[in-house]
């Protein structure tokens, strides 16, 4: 009988070579080290922040507001979200068309959860020669064990990550103490086993398969390539033909280029390509096969560089140009929308005013003669303060504003509704649908003021 | 160096994690935008939470963008042809 992972192996996606990266150690290791600890530590840490008495980062979805540190985002802001989705975009091609797959190599969250659970194989079942050779020993207690503290290690985890996860949505440590006493909620359960379970085949067991069949950015980023764009490869003029020799021999003389052929690259690819075939859409620009070679380039005391980073026109020997129209075109799209998303947030108005007609009459008239609308207002305060609220109303002539109060006091976080006539003299109407504004105004805090404009209807013409 | 394709599951992951990508991003941006439990007031629903019916939501969505997918997979294939084999080829 094959044994069960062989088969998970075969048949979940497509036929695989089973990988098993070798560890790597170099500048470029260091770099994506460090953002492994860096991106970890916010991803995990965040959650734990609090500022004042709450939650520093909350997306309260049960009160729809959203916490980001000293700012209360809610619904209404709705724009700032796309905003972020359209520079997380903007920026990625930025970023692509400069020095390609940097996003894979070092940021993304696959890269990052795969090199942690790389590390943690490592630890438990040993270097890649030790990993390759209990891959195919029988199942022995001995790999039984081992196996199994590899898994509970990576579910434990996994676990942790999603509850990390739901501790972004729910407050963390209440949330912790609902796990604890296995009181939790059945949805808030359910995406911590979704998320934790994600990780685990993500980064257990899918890990090049996703960056090769399942991402959708691996498909489309060579659109945004150039021939000045960073990328590594292989300098074929310098290494072919390739070929082991004696440390010492001079290469010319033996004819040979400067690749030993050690295969060392290939054994360090965690997506299982040959560098040395040319650039491949495999490749996740991780740059291990760099490090790997440098090293073997230092042993060989030939200079470094063999794969490199370098663009296309670099390795043709034409000049290479940093400064493209697409870089400076996605440059200034990028700083004019971060310039502007900035400025917005620092001079939001954190109180809104929404303004609805009565559906059921166009227009009435009073006792008096005067022709009345009646509005149903919403006054949302977004802000951390209580607030009293002065409402006045504007855009046409002798127009007179009837409230139930004086004023209209709001606490902190809060929603007031409440109605609003609009009342005027039907001989100071011009036309049947006129534009009026709403004035909102904090009494005790000048700055907090929003307009809202509305219709204000009535009979057509003047009497 | 060839690899073999096995054809059905790719098929079905091709139908159906696009969609999921898809219904993700759908999910935050409308329940953002609309709040779910005046929506489901008035109906059978009104007694899910928001984090329950923003679940329900995405699953929803999901299931949307699958039916889309999945005729996407179908019309590939140019017509005539019988066999399941729209990604082999």
């Amino acid at each position: 009988m094959t044994s069960s992972i062989e088969h998970f192996e075969q048949a979940l996606y497509a036929k695989r070579e089973k990988i098993f990266p070798r560890q790597v150690h170099g500048l470029f290791a260091r770099w994506r080290l460090l953002g492994v600890i860096v991106l970890m530590g916010i991803y995990y840490g965040l959650p734990w922040v609090t500022l004042g008495d709450r939650q520093a980062v909350l997306f309260d979805l049960p009160a729809r507001k959203f916490y980001i540190f000293g700012l209360t985002f809610w619904p209404q802001d709705f724009i700032y979200l796309t905003s972020l989705l359209i520079i997380a975009a903007l920026a990625l091609f930025f970023f692509t068309a400069l020095a390609g797959r940097l996003w894979c190599g070092y940021a993304c969250p696959q890269t990052v959860w795969t090199e942690v659970f790389l590390w943690i194989e490592r630890k438990v079942e040993g270097n890649r020669a030790q990993q390759m050779k209990l891959d195919k020993s029988p199942w022995t207690a001995r790999k039984l064990l081992i196996r199994g503290t590899k898994h509970f290690l990576w579910i434990a985890l996994s676990l942790w990550t999603g509850y990390t996860f739901v501790g972004y949505f729910t407050p963390i440590r209440e949330f912790g103490l609902a796990v604890l006493n296995l009181s939790t909620g059945p949805w808030e359960t359910f995406w911590l086993i979704f998320y934790g379970f994600a990780t685990y085949g993500n980064a257990g067991w899918l890990r090049e398969q996703v960056c090769i069949y399942m991402c959708p950015y691996a498909r489309f980023q060579s659109a945004m390539f150039d021939k000045d764009t960073l990328i590594i490869s292989y300098d074929a003029d310098r290494g072919e033909p390739r070929g082991s020799r004696k440390r010492g021999i001079d290469p010319k003389s033996a004819g040979l280029g400067d690749c030993i052929d050690c295969t060392l690259c290939v054994q360090v690819c965690p997506t299982g390509i040959d560098i040395r075939n040319g650039l491949q859409y495999e490749c996740i620009g991780c740059s291990a096969c760099v490090d790997a070679c440098d090293e073997v380039m230092d042993k060989m005391e030939y200079s470094r560089g063999l794969v490199r980073y370098t663009t296309e026109n670099a390795l043709e020997g034409r000049p290479a140009h940093v400064l493209r129209p697409r870089v400076l075109i996605y440059a200034t799209i990028l700083v004019g929308l971060l310039g502007a998303v900035g400025y917005s947030i620092a001079s939001r108005v954190p109180i809104g005013l929404d303004v609805i007609r009565d559906r059921n009459a166009l227009y009435r008239e009073t006792a008096e003669g005067l022709v009345e609308n009646v509005y149903t207002l919403k006054l949302i305060n977004m802000d951390d303060h209580h607030h009293r609220f002065r409402l006045s109303a504007s855009g046409l002539e002798d127009l007179t504003l009837k409230l139930d109060h004086e004023s209209i006091e709001v606490p902190a976080g809060q929603v007031r509704e409440f109605s609003a006539r609009l009342q005027i003299d039907p001989v100071d109407l011009k036309k049947a649908s006129n534009e009026v504004f709403f004035e909102l105004e904090a009494i005790n805090n000048v700055a907090l003021k929003v307009r809202e404009s509305a219709r204000f209807l009535g009979p057509t013409g003047s009497r | 160096m060839s690899r073999e394709y096995g054809p059905k599951s790719q098929l079905r992951l091709a139908v159906l994690w696009p969609p999921f990508l898809v219904s993700g991003v759908a999910t935050v941006l409308a329940f953002v935008m609309f709040d779910p439990l005046p929506l489901l007031a008035n109906t059978d629903l009104a007694a899910l939470s928001r984090l329950q019916a923003d679940s329900i939501g995405l699953f929803w969505f999901w299931l949307i963008t699958t039916a889309s997918s999945w005729l996407t997979c179908c019309f590939q294939r140019p017509p005539g042809q019988r066999e399941h084999t729209a990604v082999n080829a």
